[in-house]
């Protein structure tokens, strides 16, 4: 009898109930949630929805080859004029506050001059004299950006247009080797139902 | 007597360990997001077309088909002004981009809507519907179009013509169905290496014709895309 106390006002959940069970689900669940959200390897941006597409495929990159992935974000229903579009690498982050602020198209191009001078090249196989980078660009881009932002941050990567002179097409002084062309890219999308 | 001190000196009070718990719990609940890998299309620009060069080419090659993207609501036979006014009011009441018509060469068009296709949601009938019903349509068209005997690379390349002011979503879709009919074409294999895009067929986009938004641009884009042949 003196062992077994009644519970008193002062500790009411803490009968004689054993409550180190409950304790070890609440632990597992813990864990659960810990380890179930996803922690991937890039710095993904949660806030892009990428259009659904039914032949998206999981893709590694080849051997030797690396993958960098520019995320495009970008409203549609702006008024004219104010077209805000936003580019995201990594950590990286730069902004068009307007149609005709080209930063965010400079500092795109000069992280990717960087990427090209230090990647391994090969020939272009169609013959056009032109150095491929063993690398793969990713386009992320959300499913309301402008269809204008999207191709033109296709046209920075080809190396075709000029974001330092106005977005005019680029002239290469040294011929079609001197370009610093991305032909590899990907777009990435999501499959419905996924 | 003093037993029964000691053990209650020796009890451990749990409820505020338990209720620790529960707010870690808690707070793990709402923070963590159980997103789905996103997957990609590979593609590979041309490099020996005009792509490369131009800004924008106005090109009409009668070797190729073309797939116009345009806002919902405009037909053929009008004014550039008209065109642009049209798009200017729809801006003002928020409906611009809601529909879009997809065609491909002289076909009747296809109303695609926008918002099933932008949905957060995981998936929803609506956008499967939408989805569906342009990749039927683009199978028919090019199965019609196609060059017997020509192996896939040898077909009429696809250009996607999109007006700039659209979103990627319906471009993406385009593109999207063109791969689709492709892999059925190549025996259902659907290229997922840079690489293999060597040997398939050449789909690709359009670049923009406008820069600037200067108003009368913008109808001569529109009015040029909707009468693409």
């Amino acid at each position: 009898m003196s062992r077994r106390r009644k519970p008193t006002g002062e500790f009411p959940g803490d009968g004689d109930v054993d409550l180190n069970p409950l304790i070890d689900v609440i632990t597992m669940l813990i864990i659960f949630f810990i380890l179930g959200g996803k922690f991937s390897q890039d710095v993904r941006v949660e806030s892009i929805t990428v259009p659904p597409t039914k032949t998206a495929t999981k893709i590694e990159p080849e051997t030797g080859w690396s993958r960098i992935v520019i995320n495009v974000f970008g409203n549609t229903q702006v008024k004219k004029g104010s077209a805000l579009m936003k580019i995201r690498i990594e950590t990286k982050e730069w902004e068009s506050k307007g149609i005709d602020d080209y930063t965010a198209y400079q500092k795109l191009r000069e992280l990717l001059d960087k990427s090209y001078d230090r990647a391994e090249k090969f020939p272009d196989p169609k013959g056009t004299g032109m150095m491929l980078p063993k690398i793969v660009l990713e386009i992320r881009a959300d499913a309301d950006t402008q269809y204008r932002v999207v191709q033109e941050v296709q046209q920075i990567v080809t190396d075709s247009i000029d974001p330092f002179k106005n977005m005019m097409p680029k002239v290469h002084a040294g011929g079609a080797a001197s370009a610093r062309p991305f032909v590899n890219i990907n777009f990435t999308s999501r499959i419905p139902g996924d | 007597m003093s037993g029964e001190i000691d053990l209650e000196d020796d009890r451990v009070n749990m409820i505020p360990l338990i209720d620790c718990m529960f707010f870690l719990i808690l707070f793990f609940m709402l923070v963590t997001k159980f997103t789905p890998d996103e997957k990609a299309i590979a593609s590979l620009l041309p490099t020996d077309k005009g792509q490369m060069s131009a800004a924008s080419s106005a090109k009409m090659d009668t070797e190729q088909v073309n797939i116009a993207i345009y806002p919902a609501g405009l037909d053929k036979g009008h004014q550039p002004s008209a065109y642009r006014d049209f798009v200017a009011k729809q801006y003002e009441d928020g409906t611009f981009d809601s529909a879009a018509n997809l065609r491909i060469g002289g076909s009747p068009a296809v109303i695609i809507e926008g918002d099933p296709l932008r949905t957060k949601k995981v998936s929803s009938p609506a956008m499967k519907q939408q989805i569906a019903a342009f990749h039927q349509y683009v199978a028919d068209q090019l199965l019609s179009r196609e060059v017997q005997g020509k192996p896939r690379k040898e077909q009429h390349a696809v250009i996607i013509s999109c007006f700039s002011g659209l979103s990627w979503k319906y471009a993406m879709l385009a593109y999207d169905s063109v791969r689709a009919y492709e892999a059925t074409q190549q025996a259902g294999k659907i290229n997922v290496k840079n690489y293999d895009l060597m040997e398939a067929r050449e789909v690709s986009f359009s670049p923009p014709r406008i820069r600037n938004y200067n108003s009368n641009e913008l109808g001569n884009e529109l009015y040029e895309i909707v009468h693409l042949r």
